[in-house]
């Protein structure tokens, strides 16, 4: 079946390397456009240290190195921090204010989407809806886990995106809503941290079988005498999430892009935990038109261990995809 | 998620000419991003004893703030590949050898419940 879906990257994927300056910005971008990771997503507030304040110079710099490699800006990842002050939260007008620089930014850097992070107020996101039309740029509210469509939390943008109807507002479905199987360098890392092996085992069972009552596990593992690491492992379990890719078929219509997010890649064809052989077919069936864009996050799990590459995973994935997309064919 | 790298390996030194007036070391963000110096807080120990907040100078991009009053700025951001100094008013500096430096570092990060923190723990030599 013929599809529109494109393939890109977040720079998120390389926070490791370009933390320890093994990667700038150019050569993470050389690398994705290696592998046909055309789009770039960049979280701005990580790649530039004078955030907000860019200069001109940086700006042409960024649409040069688009085009002597051969990709395209595609999404900015804001953030809202609401509790900038320690004595209250942005007001409504200072959270529009933030999202109003984050849209000029945007315009600035040529990525057409806006990552809106999911604690975003949902009046805050409204009342930005219409300087973000006038600008060209999309909302995207990133729909991340544990968050699912059928919670109260999504519900209140779902209302706005739809009573609203502006092409300015939509969805950003983060892949770490599809958690099928648990990531085991999640689980050997809490191993090597000091959990329980017997109470691990039971973690991953438990998550693994999908219950309802996820939120229930934390409290089992400490009355089965769980430590701190385990405790912690229980939380991260339920902040995992699983649904069938199913459930975005409601939404196709308001899908602006998408995060790849991924923990393990096996091999070239294989993600250890996120099913995209289940995903991407419900994608192309229902005419995603997008980007999958990769989002890398296995880092701080192994890094203890072993030296950390990324653009190693971010080509399996894209491997991956090319072979789930039919682009080998 | 950085914990292990947030002290700068081998920073500490003894800062001043000739006779020191302190000690400095270099530390990183433990964030995939940089973040506003009002949300940035932190302690620090060293050879077990904390440090106070009052002798030490949180320095980045040649900006220099009392680590005491770093909560009320609200106009300067700590970047993500920015090292921030921490210098400590302490005449005569450390003496020559290894010290032992216990760092951590609270970020309030809007969209978790709880300010996340960061830990690490460095043994550095100081030169003599």
């Amino acid at each position: 079946m013929s599809h529109n879906i494109k393939r890109g990257v977040s720079l998120y994927s390389y926070q490791e390397e370009v933390f320890l300056g093994k990667l700038d910005l150019e050569s993470a971008i050389a690398a994705s456009a290696s592998f046909g990771a055309n789009g770039i997503e960049i979280i701005p507030e990580q790649t530039f240290d004078n955030f907000p304040n860019l200069t001109d110079e940086q700006v042409e710099q960024w649409f040069a190195l688009h085009a002597k490699y051969g990709t395209v800006p595609t999404a900015y990842d804001m953030f809202i921090d609401l509790k900038r002050r320690a004595d209250r939260l942005m007001t409504l007008e200072e959270g529009v204010e933030s999202v109003h620089r984050d849209i000029d930014l945007a315009a600035r850097l040529g990525t057409k989407v806006i990552r809106v992070i999911i604690n975003t107020p949902p009046e805050v996101y409204e009342h930005a809806a219409p300087y973000a039309e006038e600008k060209g740029i999309k909302l995207a509210l990133e729909i991340h886990a544990p968050m699912r469509y059928d919670h109260r939390w999504v519900q209140q943008f779902l209302e706005i995106i739809h009573r609203v109807n502006s092409p300015a507002l939509g969805l950003l479905p983060d892949m770490g809503t599809f958690v099928k199987i648990f990531p085991r360098v999640v689980s050997d890392r809490a191993l090597r941290d000091g959990a329980t092996p017997k109470l691990v085992d039971h973690i991953i069972k438990v998550y693994n079988d999908h219950p309802t009552d996820m939120h229930t596990l934390t409290r089992e593992i400490a009355w089965r005498g769980g430590n701190p690491v385990d405790m912690a492992l229980a939380t991260t379990a339920a902040g995992y999430n699983w649904v069938e890719p199913s459930t975005l078929i409601p939404h196709m219509p308001y899908l602006f892009h998408i995060q790849a997010k991924f923990y393990e890649m096996v091999d070239d064809t294989h993600e250890y935990s996120i099913p995209y052989d289940e995903i991407i077919p419900v994608l192309i069936d229902n005419g995603y038109d997008g980007y999958l864009s990769s989002e890398y996050e296995g880092n701080r799990h192994i890094q203890d261990v072993e030296p950390v590459d990324s653009v190693e995973q971010v080509r399996r994935q894209h491997a991956m995809f090319v072979t789930l997309l039919g682009e080998a064919d | 998620m950085f914990d292990r790298y947030i002290i700068v390996d081998g920073s500490l030194r003894n800062v001043g000419d000739g006779n020191p007036t302190g000690y400095a070391i270099d530390t990183r963000i433990g964030y995939y991003r940089g973040l506003g110096l009002s949300m940035v807080d932190f302690d620090l120990e060293v050879d077990g004893e904390a440090v106070p907040k009052e002798s030490i100078t949180f320095q980045v991009h040649g900006h220099d703030y009392p680590a005491d009053s770093l909560g009320d700025v609200l106009d300067d951001r700590w970047g993500f590949n920015e090292a921030a100094t921490l210098i400590v008013d302490h005449p005569g500096g450390l003496p020559a050898g290894e010290h032992e430096v216990h760092y951590r570092q609270w970020l309030r990060i809007s969209y978790l419940p709880t300010p996340s923190q960061n830990d690490d723990r460095k043994v550095m030599s100081v030169a003599g």
